[in-house]
């Protein structure tokens, strides 16, 4: 008789603890735009090229936040100017975007936070255009020269703001204000010359001496233009305000890394500070010993 | 529909009883030197009762008062029936004596035409993996099973950390299950949806053996029969209650609990019901497989653990000596971690829940026997994948795949033929959705494929059953419906896949016809040759016909007209029995596939966020050239000391690679194909004694291409993955009812990488402590 027990519990056990499925419970994750002399206030007149800056706070009511999206909204278009996953599972998020004000009229920013449990929450603030323009000055740095992984003589390292260029042993101390590590892709696909930052994974892979600095910045590439060549080397060259380095950063197509960054290409990028800037690639390799000569534009 | 099957399950076993009668204990011998065979099989009116011990004992309780027809068969002995008298509380005591056969192998298959033979009446190449060599063989899965049969080639990177396991032969790509047929009791168990198969689910313990048909299959089996079919028997349910129980624990701080029960609620009747239950837990710490490189690019990297367990139950009923029905349930759960953690309690990690059920009704009557099967495979297949790049992304993989279907077999029996038809209905599917919680992307897809198919055979014997013919076609016909990908509320992770949106795929249908015919000439009950051709397919895979997405290289775009690939095989045999304890194999093949599919360029590309990946797609456009041979020898020095060893040859080559696009740069024309070894060999050696009962095997793995385009890959650092060499031995004793077992794979703890550079476990040991009952 036990026999019959054991067969049926075991029988019992199996299609009973095989029902087991997640459920989600509905969640209520709550976004406010902070106040404060220092963010941007709802219905603010701001001139074109002018910095809009906001400050977020969200909770997740329970769930971890998981995506911060901000998109700019006007008559013409939706576009989306940040689109961050993440994880936050206590104490909510707290963080600060700035961003340029556009040539329209009126823009609508809409800020929207998801949950672990895919539920959502957002806020909206209206900024006018104002009178006249806003766009800034720049610094240029007509030559950088960087080696590749395997180039034993070059340095590695830029800060993009000061063009100061740093190898594995200069590169102490300034770990903090790197934001370039370029190295030559290899795949067995199609490999190049790549512009990357010490923040994106892969870049490690290159330059392994990264993965225990302490700060790692992200710096973010627009790819589309890049690979497109939607903005000329006479644009690049022509550049004396950041208009150009603003305007030209299509934000729906950012990564840590830019492949394909063979010489001539011109490619946007703004680094975790917020800075937007331009590459030159004045000359690129095609070999793991190489390197790439390149000229910077980027906001003072 | 489990509640449904639960009911049933309690309300059928009230109506059994026990009965606590006579008894008949055995010894079996070798007639000719009176040594005592060990793990015989012996079974009473036709029902498999039980195996004899290391001292070829055994002993069969509760027999009612009556006559009984006992069978006793084993490997290499002349199959013996007696028929004894047994009175009420009597215990009969008797010795039986087989004789040595001079035949090639006395093994019985089932798998090769549908209909029991001996292997070597059968004019194809046929392998068996005995219950004794999975008592021997160091095994931890059923793949690891078939490492020693000749031309059999696994894909089983992490051991038993490998959430995926494929087993492929003569000279199919290695990384592709869909080309190989596996059953478990003739139930096809390979998915629609990508022609996988799960081969976690089974414990070794619940198999009884294994039949490896060589060669197209598809005349009876159809799709996935194309470069062989694969048989798992489970074992039987015993005439008296039986257990074992056992536990092991071993590097990686891996245990293991193992559970087995058998008996028959009435035995020694006529009817009744059968049962047996398998279960088993494992979990294991687990190892990092990441490449060092990998390790310190990525603070993410961990472990690779696992956690699994599975229940399998059988409940037959044998109506009487001529018709029976069974009942097969099987459930697994696994949690395989894939050695990356960022923010998730398991970080990425893959589950397997699958339920599997078969319902068989089996019979004969004069010279007809027939047998129809019913079964459902459900799989929810869950993938956690979370990294940290940019930005943190994590998504699941949520897929449904369900197979389910009806197969019928009829034989009848002539003079000198026998003659075998059926029809088979199947249906796969797939309902699958990849979820982000880092952005709002859901991306959908799901299709369905019908298959009819309809076979018919005839063996026919001539010349005093010296020449065997054995001819035979199948037609298949298949119909893709209900297929979709779909979209919603895509951002940057997805808005580049929104051309290929389509909420109603185009339906498509094909067939496929499988023809052989194959001769052989046995000279005598020592040499025999024979000659074959067959015609094998693998159908499109759900995959392929309905899910667009990132794969390896580019943005794979799905085809719904995606149509079968094909394989014809010519195939000449010899075997031969030397001096009395040699028997050697010899197998040649030259195949042929058309229609073969490969990803192709379209000459297109797509927006990535690493920037411009070409678009490609499955399609038809290859044609494989390959061929080659097997050669075994298996001596039997003593009865109790086998030696096995073989080696295989392949050459496997893309003769002819049409591009879709002029721009592809792409040309596969006379590259070879990708994870076939050329050369394999493997050697075991079975040892069983009345001290520690030995098992040693050896096997050579040949170098093999990396990727299809034969160049050099950057992360292999080399266009061939090495060649290696894995030694694995098993030692285990009996004393009384306790047994103790180490188990050793990869004793010189060679390391070997994959595409990836993730390393394998290295030497794994674990000890296994255990009672039968």
């Amino acid at each position: 008789m036990k026999v019959y027990k054991l067969f049926i519990i075991s029988i019992f056990l199996c299609f009973t603890f095989s029902c087991t499925e997640d459920e989600l419970s509905e969640t209520n994750p709550f976004v406010i735009l902070k106040p404060g002399v220092e963010y941007t206030e709802n219905g603010a007149s701001i001139p074109v090229g002018g910095q809009i800056k906001f400050g977020i706070s969200a909770v997740g009511d329970g769930a971890a936040i998981t995506n911060l999206t901000v998109q700019r909204i006007t008559d013409e278009e939706v576009i989306t100017e940040l689109d961050r996953g993440m994880y936050i599972k206590t104490g909510g998020l707290d963080t600060t975007v700035t961003f340029v004000k556009g040539p329209a009229e009126l823009e609508t920013w809409r800020f929207i936070i998801m949950n672990g449990h895919r539920d959502t929450a957002s806020v909206s603030a209206v900024i006018n255009l104002g009178e006249g323009s806003a766009y800034g000055e720049i610094n240029y740095f007509p030559s950088i020269t960087i080696g590749f992984q395997n180039n034993t003589e070059l340095p590695y390292y830029i800060d993009l703001h000061t063009g100061n260029t740093y190898n594995n042993t200069t590169v102490e101390g300034h770990e903090p204000s790197i934001d370039l590590a370029g190295y030559y892709y290899l795949s067995s696909g199609k490999s190049s010359p790549t512009l990357s930052c010490p923040g994106y994974e892969t870049a490690r892979y290159y330059h392994p001496e990264m993965s225990s600095w302490a700060v790692q910045n992200s710096t973010l590439y627009d790819y589309e233009t890049t690979d497109y060549d939607l903005i000329t080397i006479e644009e690049f060259d022509a550049a004396q305000n950041d208009s150009l380095l603003v305007n030209g950063y299509i934000p729906g197509s950012i990564s840590g890394t830019c492949k394909y960054c063979y010489t001539d290409k011109i490619v946007p990028f703004k680094t975790s500070d917020g800075k937007y800037g331009l590459i030159k690639v004045l000359h690129a390799d095609e070999f793991d010993t190489g390197y790439m000569e390149i000229a910077v534009k980027i906001q003072k | 529909m489990k509640k449904y099957i639960l009911i049933i399950i309690i309300l059928l076993l009230p109506f059994t009883k026990v009965f606590a009668q006579s008894k008949l204990n055995g010894t079996i011998y070798n007639s000719e030197n009176n040594e005592i065979i060990s793990y015989a099989n012996i079974s009473i009116n036709g029902q498999a009762s039980a195996v004899s011990n290391e001292q070829g004992q055994f002993s069969i309780e509760n027999l009612k008062p009556g006559e009984y027809s006992i069978i006793i068969s084993y490997v290499g002995y002349e199959t013996l029936k007696k028929q004894i008298n047994i009175a009420e509380s009597e215990t009969q005591n008797l010795e039986f004596n087989l004789k040595p056969v001079s035949y090639l192998t006395d093994e019985v298959t089932i798998t090769a035409t549908k209909t029991e033979n001996y292997i070597q009446d059968i004019p194809v190449r046929v392998s068996l993996v005995s219950s004794r060599q999975i008592e021997n063989i160091p095994a931890q899965t059923t793949d690891e099973l078939l490492n020693f049969v000749p031309g059999v080639n696994i894909s089983r990177s992490f051991g038993i950390f490998s959430h995926q396991s494929r087993v492929t032969m003569r000279g199919l790509n290695g990384q592709e299950q869909g080309r190989v047929l596996v059953m478990i009791d003739g139930i096809p168990t390979n998915k629609a949806d990508g022609g996988s198969v799960n081969w976690n689910l089974m414990n070794t313990d619940q198999i009884e053996r294994i039949e490896v048909v060589k060669g197209p299959g598809s005349s009876l089996y159809g799709g996935n029969a194309m470069g062989g079919a694969i048989n798992i028997i489970t074992k039987k349910a015993t005439e008296n209650f039986q257990g074992k129980v056992s536990a092991d624990y071993g590097t990686y701080n891996t245990m293991r609990g193992q559970l087995y029960l058998s008996g028959k609620l009435n035995p020694g009747a006529k009817k009744g019901f059968y049962w047996n239950l398998n279960s088993f837990y494992r979990q294991s710490d687990g190892y990092i497989t990441a490449s060092e490189a990998d390790q310190l690019a990525n603070p993410y990297i961990v472990e690779s653990g696992l956690m699994e367990w599975g229940t399998s139950a059988k409940l037959g009923y044998d109506i009487n000596s001529n018709n029976t029905i069974e009942l097969d349930l099987l459930y697994y759960d696994d949690d395989r971690a894939t050695g990356e953690k960022v923010y998730q309690p398991e970080g990425n990690n893959r589950e397997h829940d699958t339920y599997h059920v078969r319902a068989k009704y089996s019979g004969y009557k004069n010279k007809a026997q027939w047998n129809v099967s019913f079964f459902y495979l459900n799989e929810d297949y869950k993938r956690i994948s979370e990294w940290m790049k940019d930005d943190y992304t994590f998504y699941k993989v949520l897929s449904n795949r369900v197979d389910f279907g009806a197969l019928s077999t009829l034989s009848y029996s002539l003079n000198k033929q026998t003659i075998t038809g059926g029809i088979d209905l199947k249906q796969g599917s797939v309902d699958a959705k990849d979820e982000y919680y880092t952005s709002t992307d859901i991306v959908y897809n799901k299709g369905k494929m019908n298959t009819f198919g309809l076979f018919i055979q005839d063996e026919i014997r001539l010349l005093n059953d010296k020449f065997k013919i054995v001819a035979g076609f199948r037609f298949d016909y298949a119909n893709f419906f209900d297929g979709g990908f779909e979209i919603e509320a895509p951002t940057s992770e997805t808005t580049f896949m929104l051309n290929y949106h389509n909420e109603n795929l185009t339906e498509d249908n094909w067939n496929a016809l499988s023809p052989k015919l194959s001769l052989q000439y046995e000279f005598n009950n020592n040499y025999r040759i024979y000659a074959n051709y067959s015609r094998g397919f693998r159908p499109a895979v759900l995959d392929d016909m309905c899910r667009s997405g990132r794969i390896r290289g580019g943005f794979k775009v799905s085809d719904p007209s995606l149509q079968p690939e094909y394989l014809n095989n010519f195939e000449l045999g010899a075997d031969a029995r030397l001096f009395g304890r040699l028997r050697t194999s010899l197998s040649a093949y030259y195949s042929l596939g058309n229609d073969f599919m490969y990803y192709v360029n379209t000459g297109d590309s797509i927006q990535f966020s690493y920037g411009p990946r070409p678009i490609i797609k499955a399609s038809n456009i290859s044609e494989v050239e390959i061929y080659g041979f097997e050669f075994e020898v298996n001596y039997r020095f003593f009865e109790n000391i086998i030696l096995n060893t073989n080696y295989a040859y392949a050459h496997s080559q893309i003769t002819n690679y049409e591009t879709l696009s002029i721009d592809d740069p792409v040309d596969l024309t006379d590259k070879y194909l990708a994870d076939v070894p050329n050369h394999m060999t493997t050697a075991t050696l079975q040892w069983q004694n009345k001290f520690v009962n030995t098992g040693i095997t050896a096997k050579y793995m040949g170098k093999r291409w990396v990727n299809d385009t034969n160049q050099y890959d950057d992360i292999v650092q080399d266009s061939q993955y090495d060649a290696y060499t894995i030694m694995d031995i098993k030692l285990s004793k009996s004393v009384k009812k306790i047994f103790v077992s180490l188990n050793v794979q990869n004793i010189l703890d060679t390391k070997f990488y994959d595409s990836k550079g993730a390393v394998n476990p290295g030497r794994f040991i674990t000890l296994e402590l255990g009672t039968r009952f």
